[in-house]
């Protein structure tokens, strides 16, 4: 099998320009801590050119650079890019063995001929998709892991490594770059064993002999023998990105700058994998009181950054944290969006992004619990109604169903809560209404349609129903309350 | 001898119109797309419906028919697979009062909002998606304050943009000359039947009169029942215009 590195040089430096691009072409390094005596991690090629490299002392760098710009490693940001780069791969091949911080094994068994016209094309569709996620990476593809990662990290962008080319290519580069141990590294280099080509002239059962199994290998690797096999993991499934601030932020403005830069790479991310997202799940670190957690539903799953950003705002607006925030994490909930076939007669309804955003805007505006569609539950109480979200029983209707007769039944509006009327009864029929907003002669009535239900439970429900024409015009529908023994007024016909 | 102006010619009156901005929209005449609500002879009282990406209005005292109008609507809304949207300023609409109609509950959204003014802005947001064919107001019975004229404005203008019909529910004419349509529905008489002991209100009679239409004829007017069991043509009684 074909193996492909996938290789981020500079991770550390990655992960940040992924979050500040604009700091792409600025001379940037990234410290353990920002101290004099902290080692380089990672320096941008602007920071190379003036001569500041990894492994150098902080104080030293700024004395070459007085512009220098330094970052301390953030591990949230890291994560981030770690996710992205393992689903930048996830969405070109599914056998996917992530090795250390910025490198990620991948087998392209079954996708060239398939997917790909070629190696070459497969693996450049990797490096631009891993550029839309924000990270500059380079790919190698070769007979093994060993060779294919030595070639990311010698060359700019993609590499196919024919298997006749592998050993001229591996023979010039130093025995270190096998990552012997540092013991066997010093037995070679005393036996005058420097480059891989020499290495490879060793007879294989002298070298076991003398070196003991760990010489097998390293000699095994030299020659391009595949020594470690690709171990696919399963891909997870989290999407989550996160920013940690140098100073708290306490006003909504700046914060929603910063929740569009996370929703605009949680959305490349969602698409690369082929999900769109169904909710949010926002963790604020407030200063001083910890992580608060918080959910925002999607009515409509989309991946639209618009959308999602101002159902975001409109959540903080209605609910601001009550403290400055020093860290943000936004997780996206996927969900596989199902294809469905459009009905070329009907209309389509609201775009999903235009109807979230209105959804959110109306709860924001009424409350959460005032907003949806109406539901009838399955119970013979006439006083239940309840509402659920707006959406989420939409797959289940054909928008088909038939007229259900000619002439349409009576309307009713309900009086919520129910009236509390005075009733005078004569001859066991009302007579005479008197309450709040009506009251009058009964004209015409009809009834009683008694209903007994819940019993059993704690909230018994026994009432007496009538239709009721009363002098002023009006047609109700009364009720009498066996519990209460108090007459009401549900609604009216209209 | 003073000359007269020279007037374009017929031919040219519509490059004229369309050579001076903001006043080709103004003039143009577009065709009104109706929504019908599936009664025929209310269908035919308006000419085929309810007009599209206009207010409308439509008012009456209690009993007199209008909720039940507005959900016969509703229901011929969602049956075409449309959306609509009923903003329940009273807090009144009893769900099961839709189900009886035939609407398909999962393509209403119900907002109830707690004010009028939040009903005001609830319904210029449920147009401004341009995805919901009907946006009813519901007014109720209790009209605190009158709305200001740029409420009304704005909401004709929303409603233009979505092209969706915009039917405003009260007790009586709230919106006046910014109503593109308004009907007024005023009940006759309630039927009551009686089989043997048992008496069952059956339907109402109502009379819907259509006092201003700048989509079509005005001053029509027909008899319509509600709740008849039974359909019979009869029932409908075709009244001459005033």
């Amino acid at each position: 099998m074909r193996i492909a590195c996938l290789y981020v040089p500079a991770f550390p430096l990655a992960a940040w320009l992924r979050a500040a691009p604009e700091l792409c072409t600025q001379a940037v390094v990234v410290v353990e801590r920002v101290e004099p005596q902290s080692l380089v991690l990672a320096a941008s090629r602007a920071a190379w050119r003036w001569g500041i490299s990894p492994g150098m002392r902080l104080g030293q760098a700024q004395n070459l650079c007085r512009t220098l710009i330094v970052r301390p490693q953030n591990p949230s940001l890291l994560e981030s890019a770690r996710a992205a780069l393992f689903d930048a791969a996830a969405s070109c091949s599914p056998l996917i063995e992530p090795a250390e911080d910025g490198v990620i094994y991948v087998g392209l068994e079954g996708l060239i001929g398939h997917w790909c016209a070629s190696e070459a094309q497969w693996a450049s569709r990797l490096v631009t998709r891993c550029e839309r996620f924000g990270l500059p990476a380079r790919v190698a593809v070769a007979r093994t892991k060993t060779a294919a990662r030595l070639a990311a990290m010698r060359w700019d962008g993609v590499t196919v490594l024919a298997p006749e080319e592998e050993a001229s290519f591996l023979a010039p580069l130093p025995v270190a770059a096998l990552r012997p141990s540092e013991q066997l590294l010093t037995t070679l280099e005393r036996w005058g064993i420097y480059t891989i080509g020499q290495l490879v002239q060793l007879p294989l059962r002298a070298v076991g002999t003398r070196l003991g199994p760990e010489g097998v290998i390293l000699v095994r690797r030299a020659r391009g023998e595949e020594t470690e096999p690709l171990q696919p993991r399963p891909c997870p499934v989290v999407f989550e990105e996160a920013m940690e601030f140098d100073s708290g932020i306490d006003n909504l403005e700046p914060l929603a700058f910063v929740v569009r830069a996370l929703l605009d790479r949680l959305t490349v991310r969602l698409e690369a994998r082929g999900f769109v997202c169904a909710g949010l799940q926002l963790r604020l670190h407030l200063l001083g009181a910890g992580w608060e957690e918080r959910t925002i539903a999607v009515a409509y799953p989309n991946n639209e950054v618009k959308a999602l950003l101002g159902l975001l705002r409109l959540h903080l607006e209605q609910q601001p944290p009550q403290a400055a925030l020093d860290a943000i994490r936004v997780r996206a909930c996927p969900e596989v969006l199902r294809p469905s076939q459009l009905d070329l007669f009907r209309p389509h309804g609201p775009a999903p992004a235009a109807l979230t955003t209105v959804l959110a805007q109306l709860s924001s505006l009424c409350g959460n619990e005032r907003v949806g569609s109406p539901v009838v539950p399955n119970t013979h109480r006439l006083d239940t109604e309840s509402m659920a979200p707006f959406g989420s029983q939409m797959r289940e209707t054909s928008g088909t169903t038939p007229p259900t007769s000619v002439l349409p039944p009576l309307a009713l509006r309900r009086f919520r809560p129910p009236l509390a009327v005075e009733v005078f009864s004569e001859r066991e029929r009302p007579d005479f209404v008197r309450g709040p907003q009506l009251g009058g002669r009964v004209v015409s009535w009809a009834g009683p349609w008694r209903i007994r239900t819940e019993w059993w439970g704690e909230r018994p429900y026994g009432r007496e129903y009538y239709d009721v024409q009363l002098s002023d015009g009006g047609l109700y529908r009364l009720f009498r309350d066996e519990e209460q023994q108090q007459w009401f007024v549900d609604g009216v016909y209209d | 001898m003073p000359t007269l102006p020279q007037f374009a010619p017929a031919e040219s009156r519509e490059d004229l119109l369309h050579s001076i901005p903001g006043v080709q929209s103004g003039l143009a005449e577009e065709p009104i797309v109706r929504l019908a609500c599936e009664v025929a002879p209310l269908d035919a009282l308006l000419e085929g419906g309810w007009p599209r990406g206009r207010l409308s209005e439509l008012y009456g005292a209690r009993s007199c028919g209008k909720t039940t109008l507005a959900v016969q609507l509703l229901a011929a809304v969602t049956r075409r697979g449309e959306m609509g949207v009923w903003i329940d300023a009273a807090d009144a609409l009893h769900p099961l009062s839709l189900v009886a109609a035939g609407v398909e509950l999962p393509r209403v959204l119900w907002v109830r909002p707690r004010s009028w003014q939040e009903a005001l802005r609830s319904a210029e947001m449920a147009l401004s998606s341009k995805g919901f064919a009907l946006v009813v107001l519901d007014w109720g019975e209790q009209i605190p304050r009158w709305p200001s004229h740029g409420a009304w404005v704005r909401l004709q203008r929303a409603a233009a943009r979505a092209q969706a019909v915009l039917l405003l529910l009260t007790p009586r004419s709230l919106a006046g000359s910014f109503a593109t349509l308004r009907m007024r529905l005023q009940a006759r008489r309630a039927r009551w039947v009686r089989v043997g002991q048992q008496a069952f209100l059956e339907g109402l009679q109502a009379l819907a009169v259509v006092e201003r239409n700048r989509a079509g004829f005005e001053r029509q007017q027909r008899c319509w029942e509600v709740g008849w069991q039974v359909a019979s043509n009869a029932s409908w009684t075709e009244k001459a215009c005033d």
